[in-house]
């Protein structure tokens, strides 16, 4: 997902006058090209992010369209403060980027994994939340970002997430179905789509026809259609590389749903993606392990 | 410049707010009459209401600024006696949803950023006016403040001038100078390479001499104030961090700030 980030930033700076990339000190392989081509456009504000975010939210108060990048924790996690208060409480326009959604600084540890981040800026009145699964979504996404009157949180995969999104026209609020049964429904965002359809594919071998639903806005949260979800399935699974508590599943609690999400326990050890997702039960096997159990 | 004006306007200010504080048992006073002559010079003699900025990052002295906004009509009477009140939007921290307030701030370390954004896009697009931010000594404390100061010493833009309201008093009886050194931090302010005025904050001429010359470069105001300033019985007390006059107190100190 970062080179589609990297690849649009550089289709929009070619236009846009008021355009400005704040990094702190981090997307050196996705950047370095944009920098070179747009020297004005891009600045390294160091290795600060709380004045990167508030000097976005300055920036803003002139007109300027800032893209803001760091580690997804970083910014949501150490700038709840001004986000919260900079940011959307004058409900600026700012653009905040966050790389390394859940697990996906696997061996890094607890420092770098952003397993809390929707939780905490859900809070936030007037914050938009977007998490995509791929890179056909975060396309999309992306570019309404551009005209976007209020300000917006991306969080972001890192690790060449494969795309499955068949929307070809997704806007932000949308909710859809990559695949519609009845009865039992997969819903998710984010990078784990790519568990969540392997499940699908081990639930359909044992002849369970599931839905499977991507809601890359978890923020405003496309109530219609999960209202209408709800009408037409009775087995509503949240999957997703989150905390239990604050994510998409909380978000739809009140329709019932069941969550598969990572749980609220301190996690004291490190791995690969793959190995996280398994050991906190969100991986292929997991889901379809759960949603079996669950039926039969 | 006009001292005898500006000396009115601050004593103005200083009797709004005492007044205020009186009316609605708010706190914060102390620290909103050690700026009034800062102030007062701000708004009254160098800020241009059209292409100047200014953010009051040491947001508690909101009532400070809020007499400011009503003494030069930007606010009208009405709306200043809202203050404190339930479901006015003049809080005891500054509110941009009131006019002429830019910059909503009160958890502190946040405008030393927020200022230098703003001056800096303004320096992007050629736009004219500089950007005054107010931080208070204690303030300075504050991580945010030197990580915001690291980025402004990048010389990206030079129409920006930080002022340091040095009251020397905070929440406890501790003075700001035996948490953080004043010598240490005016040496710290000085090692980041910008332009570092030390000045008396109630001396309009000097406030005066350290604005007068064009910047060369982002500029520091360190202004030494007295917390309470104006009225005897609060000067240098920092108990009016928190107290409000009682009535009679508020009489004495009207009278000295006749």
């Amino acid at each position: 997902m970062r080179n589609t980030v990297a690849r649009k930033i550089a289709e929009y700076a070619g236009d846009g006058k008021h355009f400005v990339v704040l990094s702190a000190d981090l997307g050196y392989s996705v950047f370095d090209n944009f920098k070179e081509e747009y020297p004005d456009k891009f600045f390294n504000a160091g290795i600060a992010e709380n004045t990167m975010v508030g000097v976005a939210a300055g920036l803003a108060m002139t007109g300027k369209k800032v893209y803001v990048y760091s580690i997804a924790s970083f910014i949501a996690e150490k700038c709840f403060e001004q986000i919260r208060e900079d940011i959307c409480y004058p409900g600026l326009p700012v653009i905040l980027m966050g790389t390394g959604a859940g697990f996906a600084y696997g061996e890094a540890g607890v420092t770098h994994w952003a397993n809390e981040d929707i939780g905490c800026l859900r809070t936030i009145p007037g914050l938009t939340i977007l998490s995509p699964s791929d890179p056909v979504e975060l396309d999309m996404l992306l570019d309404q970002s551009m005209t976007y009157k209020s300000p917006i949180y991306f969080r972001l995969g890192k690790n060449g997430e494969k795309s499955f999104c068949t929307n070809k026209n997704l806007k932000i609020g949308q909710a859809y179905y990559l695949e519609q049964e009845q009865d039992i429904a997969l819903v998710t965002h984010g990078n784990i789509m790519e568990e969540v359809v392997k499940a699908r594919d081990l639930l359909k071998k044992e002849g369970f026809n599931v839905s499977v639903v991507s809601s890359p806005t978890i923020k405003p949260l496309d109530k219609p259609f999960f209202v209408e979800l709800a009408k037409t399935h009775q087995n509503i699974y949240v999957i997703e590389e989150h905390s239990e508590i604050g994510g998409l599943g909380d978000a739809l609690s009140f329709l019932g749903v069941k969550q598969i999400a990572i749980k609220d326990e301190v996690l004291n050890v490190g791995g690969s993606v793959a190995y996280l997702r398994q050991l906190s039960g969100i991986d292929a096997d997991s889901i379809a392990k759960k949603v079996r159990e669950d039926l039969l | 410049m006009n001292e005898a004006l500006l000396k009115d306007k601050a004593k103005a200010i200083r009797r709004l707010c005492v007044e205020s504080s009186a009316r609605t048992n708010s706190s914060h006073l102390g620290c909103s009459l050690s700026m009034a002559d800062l102030m007062s010079y701000l708004f009254f003699e160098k800020m241009d209401a059209h292409e100047d900025s200014f953010i009051l990052s040491k947001g508690h002295a909101a009532i400070g600024l809020y007499a400011t906004l009503y003494e030069k009509g930007t606010i009208s009477k009405k709306e200043y006696e809202s203050y404190h009140a339930n479901g006015s939007q003049l809080l005891a921290h500054p509110n941009h949803f009131v006019k002429g307030v830019e910059v909503s701030t009160g958890s502190l370390g946040h405008g030393p950023a927020i200022a230098a954004g703003l001056a800096w896009g303004k320096t992007m697009d050629g736009q004219p006016g500089t950007v005054y931010c107010l931080l208070g000594d204690g303030e300075c404390q504050e991580g945010t403040v030197w990580e915001a100061l690291i980025f402004i010493s990048r010389n990206l833009f030079n129409n920006i001038v930080l002022i340091i309201d040095v009251n020397n008093y905070q929440g406890f009886s501790d003075s700001s100078d035996s948490l953080f050194a004043h010598e240490k931090m005016l040496l710290m302010l000085k090692g980041t390479g910008l332009d570092v005025r030390e000045i008396d904050g109630h001396s309009f001429e000097e406030i005066h001499q350290a604005l007068l010359d064009p910047l060369d470069r982002p500029r520091i105001l360190f202004a030494h104030t007295i917390k309470g300033k104006g009225v005897s019985y609060m000067e240098n007390k920092f108990e009016w961090h928190y107290k409000s006059p009682n009535p009679e107190q508020l009489a004495k100190a009207l009278g000295e700030l006749k």
